[in-house]
């Protein structure tokens, strides 16, 4: 008998003790009453699973050259075996996860979950969105269709606007003056090396958020409910349940609407001398592609579309009301809902061509988005202070 | 002797199936040669054909002769048209293997332009997704040539097809099909209209040659899904009354 082995442990907890507490934590793990939206960050996790594991596969076969990308890609579709279905998957789901991205940042603003001692929650999962948005720039290039290269000609001509150093820093990223085969390169192992990058901080999402704990939903409210479950078995399932619907929508995208959000003109390769009709972004970046069209100067354009991101993280200090919830305080509601009608305006100036309507319904939106955040939050959380007589920074009671 | 056996059993085996139909045959058993010759063949109707397969065969006689396919390769067909022999032959006139993309005829595009009035036939790997009107227009536009108008006159090179000109202002393409050009093996008739659908469903097929495996898979997904959600949903109501 080795005595340095207690008979009670199992080969393996012997060797990483932590690892039945960490079980326990994880089960036990205590789940104040919330609702249907906090499901989304389970779905968000199956989403990016499965994104992956078929962006792994894909990447067996894909070929990052000027000459056999675009090849290789039909080669996926028409040749490799199931090629056509795990690319569905990784083009289907790219919407699949934006959609549960920005309902669940969504979801964020309307609960308030960006509050004091959940800043850490809310930071490292804008720089995750932030990460998912340069993520499936890079990918949407690498068919190296006609949207792709138009789209990313547009987009990376944005860093030009750059007083100064502009044209040298896209000369430098794209690795020779025009975007081509090095930059094609590049923008792979960009897609490639940030899947690992994201899993990383998507640990660290979860790590913030056992820090602190879900937010109540309830305790702005009339009747505010303190009492919590353990995470296992009741949420468990509950998550279970909406990731199962979540992947019959994304069945149904995939398997029978696969040219809803497909953008035909990919499927023409790349030609630098013949520009398409209308150069549109994917629905989930169209908002900040609007933002840069709305803008008449490019470096304009360019600021205003980095501040809308940037202003997100100055959120927690924006609004220091103790009140959470904006179904109870009836500016921000008034707010969150016109920021919410503004961001899906945005999406359809950005999928639309530029018309005069659709640049003055971008600027509209735009001038919401800030107005909210930068006017609104603070005000209403400088009255609720006042009418609370609180100095508290809005700390999770 | 091995021969006469297996003729035998074969005999005996045809007698004893087609006894009450062919009662003539069991008269002539002693003679085992005779009544295989005589048996009838079997007179089977010509297998159906999809009309992705005759329209493979029409574009192979008629559309293949100006357009290209690149993104295909000819052993992509190999879901249309089963056998390899006939895929290799089909390849090998055109100076290419299975392994090949199904280039365009012309030597450069200057050779095409030529060919057909200053228009060079566009590649048909996804026109049924990438041209204005879809489907519905190739359709249309395949049997929509007519004589032309007195009072109209034509640039040289065009053709008169109204629905085309819907869409181009000038159109170059020689009408492609014919009455009876083709003769399908499974006896439908080559009427314009029907093999302007059948190379249409061809070129949807060429776009898209998954849709029938991607609906049998979504809906096998689909169904999973709902029985995996109704017992999350009983255990899930279970668990809500529990606490």
């Amino acid at each position: 008998m080795n005595d340095t082995i207690p008979p009670s442990r199992g080969w393996l907890s012997s060797r990483l003790p932590f690892l039945k507490p960490l079980c326990r934590h994880m089960a036990r793990f205590p789940m104040p009453p919330v609702n249907l939206f906090w499901t989304l960050g389970a779905c968000l996790m199956v989403a990016f699973g499965l994104m992956f594991v078929s962006g792994l596969f894909l990447s067996l076969h894909y070929q990052p050259d000027l000459s056999r990308a675009f090849d290789s890609v039909e080669a996926i579709e028409r040749r490799v075996p199931s090629g056509w279905l795990i690319r569905s998957i990784h083009t289907g789901g790219v919407s699949m996860l934006f959609a549960a991205l920005y309902l669940h940042v969504g979801r964020g603003l309307w609960y308030g979950s960006y509050k004091a001692l959940r800043e850490l929650v809310w930071l490292s999962g804008l720089v995750m969105m932030l990460l998912f948005m340069t993520t499936a720039f890079a990918g949407y290039v690498l068919p190296w269709g006609q949207m792709s290269y138009w789209g990313a000609t547009v987009i990376t001509h944005a860093v030009e606007a750059i007083p100064g150093i502009g044209h040298g820093l896209l000369v430098y990223l794209l690795g020779e003056d025009t975007l081509g085969g090095i930059a094609l390169h590049r923008f792979f192992i960009l897609h490639f090396t940030l899947g690992f990058i994201i899993a990383t901080v998507i640990g660290l999402h979860v790590l913030c958020l056992h820090g602190t704990g879900s937010s109540n939903p309830t305790l702005d409210g009339p009747r505010p409910d303190r009492t919590t479950r353990p995470f296992a078995p009741f949420y468990v399932v509950k998550d279970c349940l909406a990731v199962c619907v979540f992947l019959a929508l994304f069945a149904i995208l995939i398997f029978f609407l696969p040219d809803l959000l497909g953008k035909l003109d990919n499927v023409i390769p790349a030609n630098s001398l013949k520009t398409p009709a209308d150069i549109t972004p994917e629905w989930y970046l169209a908002p900040w592609f609007a933002m840069l069209r709305a803008v008449p100067s490019r470096l304009g354009g360019l600021i205003a579309a980095s501040a809308s991101l940037l202003v997100l993280f100055a959120l927690p200090w924006l609004d220091r009301s103790p009140r959470h919830n904006a179904t109870y305080r009836p500016l921000v509601r008034l707010g969150m809902g016109l920021f919410f009608i503004a961001f899906i305006t945005l999406i359809l100036a950005g999928m639309n061509g530029a018309t005069p309507l659709w640049v003055w319904l971008s600027r509209a939106a735009m001038l919401v988005w800030f107005l909210v955040f930068l006017v609104l939050l603070p005000v209403s959380a400088y009255r609720e202070r006042k009418i609370t007589g609180s100095s508290t920074q809005g700390e999770t009671p | 002797m091995r021969l006469l056996r297996t003729v035998l059993t074969g005999t005996a085996l045809l007698v004893s199936v087609s006894l009450t139909s062919l009662p003539a045959l069991a008269d002539t058993a002693d003679d085992p040669i005779v009544p295989i010759q005589k048996a009838p063949p079997p007179t089977e109707p010509p297998p159906p054909m999809r009309p992705e397969e005759r329209g493979l065969m029409i574009f192979q006689q008629v559309c293949s002769s100006c357009h290209s396919m690149e993104r295909a390769h000819y052993g992509d067909m190999i879901g249309l048209q089963p056998s390899v022999t006939a895929l290799q032959h089909w390849a090998q006139q055109r100076h290419a293997g299975l392994e090949s993309p199904i280039a365009s005829p012309y030597p450069s595009v200057a050779v095409g332009k030529a060919n057909n009035g200053g228009d060079y036939p566009p590649d048909l790997s996804h026109i049924a997704r990438t041209i204005r009107g879809g489907p519905d227009y190739i359709r249309q536009m395949l049997a929509g040539y007519r004589p032309i108008p007195p009072g109209v006159t034509l640039a040289p090179h065009t053709y008169y097809n109204p629905i085309a000109l819907t869409h181009h202002h000038k159109f170059k393409m020689r009408p492609p099909l014919h009455e009876g050009m083709i003769t399908f093996p499974d006896g439908t008739k080559a009427t314009i209209p029907q093999m302007a659908s059948d190379v249409t469903a061809f070129l949807q097929w060429a776009d898209d040659s998954h849709r029938s495996t991607r609906h049998f898979i979504g809906t096998a997904v689909l169904l999973y899904l709902a029985l995996l959600g109704g017992v999350l949903l009983a255990l899930w109501q279970l668990l809500k009354k529990e606490a």
